[in-house]
């Protein structure tokens, strides 16, 4: 009997944990940083990345992601040069080159008494650091679908796109303030549209079918880095969770583009 | 060794160096009587050369190990060169504006935190634009504030009338001296073009080029400038006109194959020629990393090309000596 008493009890308790792990990881929060950056807290867990074809599972750690893509009031709060064609407050950070979007990163590190993620030389990303940086192609998708398994976030309704996404039929030709449209579920704005936003991962159309299933970061060497979310520019073709794009505009300032921008993620812990 | 060296160089700049589709023979260098000034990467930074035009005589005119000097550019006379020196590394890099002799001697501070400079053609005003953050350094070429003239006979300097004046690199001065011409990038409201800047008003307006890095030619008449990485462009150019750059009058004087960059052009002071720098996908910014990057000259008349310099290591930013040194 009391040996049953302690298998139940045992039993209870590993329940229990499992629980309250299960608890934690599906919670979803707001919260503000340091220097006052509102980002949201996404849980850990697995997800359908792509579609189609390409379809596979991936399982990822919990992370933080900046609510807003990346202001010029942002970049102002650093004292970092702001290129955007643009110009205003609100309104993301545009013409920025990979290598840059990756220098405020480093900067906003710094700022928050956080260890930089970024080799200044190289640009390496050292993931064990406990700074800020670009989010994985898949922390993207995870966070862009919030939970979702159709085309878009909102669904698979094309009509619904103007409520949540700055795009060519509503751009009147520019980026919009953050967070003019409405958000994902996770809380997340601008997910689609207003800037397409660079991803840490080096670009490779074929990366998926090797890819390893958990924490996936990317191919080790290419050209070109991923973007993701389409762009105010954009039409309504272009957008769609899953849809990958790349640019070379990594470190050349001849080719920098008033489509492109960012936002920063860091560890959860 | 050095000849069979020199042969290869020029059997692979041939393969590369493509105008219209057809590889153009070198130009013989030795008939041309100008020397260049450039920056080298050598013992771990960057030093400033001078080397006659076929590549002959080749000398250092600064030799520092932990400090960089770079962009060099010559005065009118050709007695004095303007560079920028660099000191300190990563975010903490600090980028200051100074003038030495022809020979390297004499090295004198101008302006800290400051960049991108050009002579007025008179010689008496060194044109330049600050650094904008002072909270960390960048190589970006267009991490610029305001625009500002030396005055080489008192030492002062002046800010120009306009204020509003952002993100300008590459600065070249009219020849007839009334305006400045410059690349914007993300500034004043522009995304990325090319702009004349009255000197002594504060109006500015577009060129109608597209690219960077506009050079005029001596005389005034025509600019060249890098439409892309791959290829640079000739057009004549007026500037009293509301349209300075026709589309009709641009030409494409010279394009490389994918994987190769040209940068940098320079007319030389007869007009007939250009030096630019060549080499395989690299940083064109003053500092940035260029491995195999050489020094190479264009005919003008001919779109015959030769290499200067064929070490490759990081040659950029040619300038011509003007004959009266």
């Amino acid at each position: 009997m009391k040996k049953i008493i302690t298998i139940l009890s045992i039993t209870a308790v590993i329940l229990a944990v499992l629980s309250c792990g299960k608890k934690s990881d599906t919670t979803v929060k707001e919260i503000k940083t340091g220097s006052g950056i509102e980002m949201v807290s996404l849980p850990g867990g697995e997800f359908t990345m792509g579609e189609g074809a390409d379809a596979h599972q991936v399982k990822l750690s919990p992370f933080l992601i900046d609510k807003y893509e990346v202001t010029q009031e942002m970049f102002k709060q650093i004292e970092l040069p702001n290129p955007s064609h643009f110009k205003g407050d609100k309104n993301p950070v545009e013409m920025i080159a990979w290598v840059n979007a990756a220098v405020y990163c480093n900067e906003r590190s710094l700022e928050e008494g956080l260890v930089p993620c970024y080799n200044e030389d190289t640009w390496e990303c050292n993931f064990d650091a406990n700074g800020y940086r670009l989010p994985t192609e898949a922390e993207w998708e995870y966070a862009a679908r919030a939970g979702s398994k159709e085309k878009y976030f909102f669904g698979n309704d094309q009509k619904n796109m103007k409520n949540y996404v700055i795009y060519s039929r509503n751009s009147s030709g520019k980026t919009a303030p953050a967070g003019s449209r409405k958000p994902n579920a996770w809380g997340l704005y601008d997910m689609y549209g207003n800037v397409a936003e660079w991803c840490n991962d080096i670009y490779s159309a074929d990366y998926y079918k090797s890819s390893p299933s958990t924490d996936p970061r990317g191919p080790k060497e290419g050209k070109e880095r991923v973007l993701r979310g389409g762009s105010w520019n954009d039409s309504e073709e272009s957008f769609g969770s899953a849809v990958r794009a790349m640019d070379g505009s990594i470190n050349d300032a001849c080719i920098l583009r008033d489509t492109i921008g960012f936002r920063a993620v860091r560890r959860a812990d | 060794m050095k000849n069979k060296y020199t042969i290869l160089a020029i059997l692979m700049f041939s393969s590369v160096m493509l105008t219209a589709g057809e590889n153009k023979p070198a130009i013989n260098l030795s008939a041309i009587k100008y020397r260049l000034v450039y920056e080298t990467f050598d013992n771990g930074s960057f030093d400033i050369c001078i080397i006659n035009a076929d590549g002959t005589g080749k000398k250092k005119l600064t030799n520092t190990k932990n400090v960089h000097e770079m962009h060099p550019k010559v005065s009118p006379d050709g007695k004095l060169i303007s560079y920028l020196q660099d000191t300190g590394e990563g975010r903490d890099r600090k980028r200051d504006l100074y003038v030495m002799n022809i020979d390297g001697s004499g090295k004198k501070l101008i302006s800290k935190d400051s960049r991108e400079q050009c002579w007025s053609p008179d010689g008496k005003f060194i044109a330049f634009v600050k650094s904008e953050s002072t909270r960390r350094f960048s190589l970006e070429s267009w991490s610029t504030k305001g625009l500002f003239f030396y005055n080489m006979e008192t030492g002062q300097v002046r800010e120009h009338a306009n204020k509003t004046l952002e993100h300008l690199y590459s600065l070249g001065w009219s020849p007839d001296g009334k305006y400045v011409t410059a690349t914007v990038l993300g500034g004043m409201g522009l995304k990325h073009t090319n702009i004349g800047i009255e000197v002594n008003g504060s109006r500015y307006f577009k060129l109608n080029v597209t690219g960077c890095r506009p050079e005029f030619s001596p005389d005034g008449s025509r600019i060249g400038w890098g439409r892309t990485d791959f290829e640079f462009n000739i057009a004549k150019i007026n500037m009293n006109r509301s349209v300075p750059v026709l589309d009709k009058d641009k030409i494409n004087f010279l394009h490389v194959t994918k994987g190769y960059e040209v940068y940098h052009l320079d007319w030389s002071p007869d007009g007939k020629y250009i030096a630019f720098s060549f080499g395989p996908d690299g940083e064109q910014h003053v500092g940035g990393t260029a491995k195999g990057w050489n020094i190479c000259i264009a005919e003008i008349a001919t779109g015959k090309s030769a290499y200067v310099t064929t070490d490759g290591n990081q040659n950029k930013e040619p300038d011509w000596i003007p004959a009266g040194e």
